[in-house]
């Protein structure tokens, strides 16, 4: 019903019809912007953010020199001021527009970084760098929930994986770089918790799928690179983790390459199982070689010991809920690769049971898509043995005869087998 | 109403927050330059550069280096200083524990291990200064090299496990000085 209908029927006063016309057309407009902006302007006015925050840091950078310090100090604040200015600005006036809250977000956290850049140039500190990022990452993390920024966000995310990750100086050195990692990454879940719940298609949100078991992913192997033992309970259980969260009904929905936790996770844990059907690595790792009172006293083992009880749990309550076999493959080929490092085997035997293993997971993949006419399904089992084949015949002197008798078999299987399910599904449809 | 409120009042403990972190790391430095106690420390070598638009110098600090095997890359050390009979600073002693019986210590990290022996980084081996004074110290730095004579040490106030560089001084005149004349 237009307006002008509405009128004829006595529906609304002619006086009312400025303020519902412009309501109306605002709705329009906004339904249409929200759209657009979603991809280009965001990505222009962050772009355009950047390069502002860095063309003041540079200006203001050159004309310090001639300043005394307390006054080189006070500068260096104006950049933080302005930053506090917009952010009220934003927060009280355009309280509803994304594209203030992102960049804004942005400007605080470079113009925060500009300073301490600053104060510590002035002090001459040098290696203080993970501690200055941290500092700045505490300081701007409340930035973060109040302009509901997820680019802030990510830098947040960036900076504190960084100094922990990528600078030689600080791979978690200590019981305490641990725990603040631990904690400074605990505090970013709640906003990831947000965003996962608002917007359901959102760039940024796509973004953090990935970024987030990334970091975990990184923080996990350098925790548990000193002692394999740890590194298989460690990881195999955080992986894990991982596929149960790409199986639940909100990521399921999606795609499976947006599915960022399943392919994580899936890819993750095979090639942790792959390593041990190797005989060098087997051999390299030593697994038991450190004694249970050792263990104790590391920090990583309380770590081990929360991840991996997060998984029996969630492994025993789908065992309650599902059938047999409609639980995920995977935590069967995790558990097994645990409970077989619990039994001291000597590294022979171990090297078969895994091998074993993984031809049981591949061979059910392949007949599983076979089954359902899943295509991808089914060459996904036929790389796993492929790559099982490969390692194989790294590892052992063989014949070349043999290898290239193995490999024109497997290239017939993979043609003959993807011929027939190709026919199936024809004669299906 | 109660939203708006419950924003300003956010908006405010941000800030504050923000501030207060930025003024208690101000604050920290400053009380280390002024109660911290001060040693001079021998420097090998020095040399000017430029990385990113900061100019600084990179001090060589005598004795970097220790030759124990329990010593990982990467552990956290804590080096305890004394002054020796020529007034300069010297380590006494290198530990993975927090001395007890001296205050006079600082935390280092050990980066490298080559043949047994580790080398290890002080907290105050680099030098800022402005890009104006370019020229000069680089004039500094040759006619350092062409002169072995030449006593060059820094001086470094320590309070806490924390160190930082004050100045830098070539016999007994600090650098800002002689590049003001």
């Amino acid at each position: 019903m237009n307006v002008s209908e509405l009128l004829k029927y006595d529906k609304i006063k002619p006086k009312d019809v400025k303020t519902s016309k412009s309501t109306f057309k605002d709705e329009k407009i906004n339904t249409k912007e929200f759209k657009k902006f979603n991809s280009l302007v965001l990505i222009f006015s962050l772009l355009g953010t950047i390069l502002i925050g860095s063309g003041l840091i540079t200006i203001s950078s050159i004309n310090l020199d001639r300043f005394s310090k307390m006054l080189q100090l006070i500068i260096a604040f104006i950049p933080l001021i302005i930053a506090y200015v917009l952010c009220a600005y934003t927060l009280f006036i355009k309280n509803d527009s994304i594209i203030w809250r992102e960049s804004v977000g942005v400007f605080i956290f470079f113009a925060f970084g500009y300073l301490i850049s600053l104060i510590s140039n002035l002090y001459h500190l040098s290696y203080d760098f993970s501690n200055i990022s941290i500092l700045c990452a505490i300081a701007s993390l409340p930035f973060v929930y109040i302009l509901k920024s997820s680019t802030a966000s990510l830098i947040y995310l960036f900076i504190v994986s960084f100094p922990f990750d990528y600078s030689n100086l600080f791979i978690l050195s200590s019981f305490r770089d641990e725990i603040i990692y631990s904690v400074l990454l605990l505090a970013i879940l709640p906003n990831y918790y947000l965003l996962c719940k608002k917007r359901t298609n959102d760039v940024f949100l796509k973004i953090h799928h990935w970024v987030i078991p990334f970091t975990l992913v990184s923080f996990a192997i350098l925790m548990s690179s000193n002692n394999s033992f740890m590194f298989i309970f460690l990881n195999l259980s955080l992986y894990s983790i991982f596929t149960y969260i790409g199986d639940s009904s909100y990521f399921k929905s999606n795609k499976i390459f947006n599915n960022s936790y399943k392919i994580i996770g899936c890819i993750n844990t095979l090639s942790v199982v792959f390593m041990f059907t190797c005989k060098d690595s087997v051999e390299k790792l030593n697994i038991y070689d450190s004694k249970f009172s050792e263990l104790i006293s590391r920090s990583d083992f309380y770590y081990t010991i929360l991840f991996f009880s997060i998984f029996i749990f969630l492994f025993i309550r789908e065992f309650i809920k599902k059938k047999i076999q409609d639980i995920n493959l995977l935590h069967y080929l995790s558990l097994a690769v645990i409970c077989l490092t619990l039994i001291e085997l000597s590294s022979n035997i171990f090297i078969v049971c895994t091998n074993i293993l993984i031809l049981a997971y591949s061979l059910i993949k392949i007949r599983d898509g076979f089954i359902k006419n899943n295509i991808t399904r089914m060459n996904f089992g036929l790389i796993c043995i492929l790559i099982l084949i490969l390692v194989c015949l790294l590892d052992y002197d063989i014949d070349p005869i043999i290898k290239g008798i193995t490999f024109l078999s497997f290239g017939l299987i993979t043609l003959v087998t993807n011929y027939f399910i190709i026919k199936k599904i024809r004669y299906n449809e | 109403m109660n939203k708006k409120i419950l924003i300003r009042f956010s908006f405010v403990f941000a800030v504050l927050f923000q501030l207060l972190l930025l003024f208690s790391f101000i604050y920290d430095k400053e009380d280390i330059i002024n109660n911290g106690s001060e040693f001079k420390f021998m420097i090998t070598k020095f040399k000017p550069s430029n990385l990113d638009g900061r100019n600084y110098i990179c001090l060589n600090l005598k004795e970097e280096f220790i030759s124990d095997e329990k010593i990982q890359i990467f552990d956290n050390l804590f080096v305890s200083i004394k002054e020796n009979s020529d007034g300069f600073a010297s380590i006494t002693s290198i530990s993975k524990e927090r001395p007890v019986d001296t205050s006079d210590y600082v935390k280092a990290i050990s980066f490298h291990s080559r043949y047994g022996t580790t080398n290890y980084m002080l907290p105050f081996n680099i030098f800022y200064f402005k890009e104006v004074y370019a020229d000069e110290i680089k004039s500094i730095y040759k006619k350092c090299i062409k002169d072995s004579s030449k006593k060059v040490y820094a001086l470094v106030s320590i309070k806490n496990g924390k160190g930082l560089l004050k100045d830098l001084f070539i016999d007994d005149v600090s650098i800002m000085d002689m590049i003001e004349k």
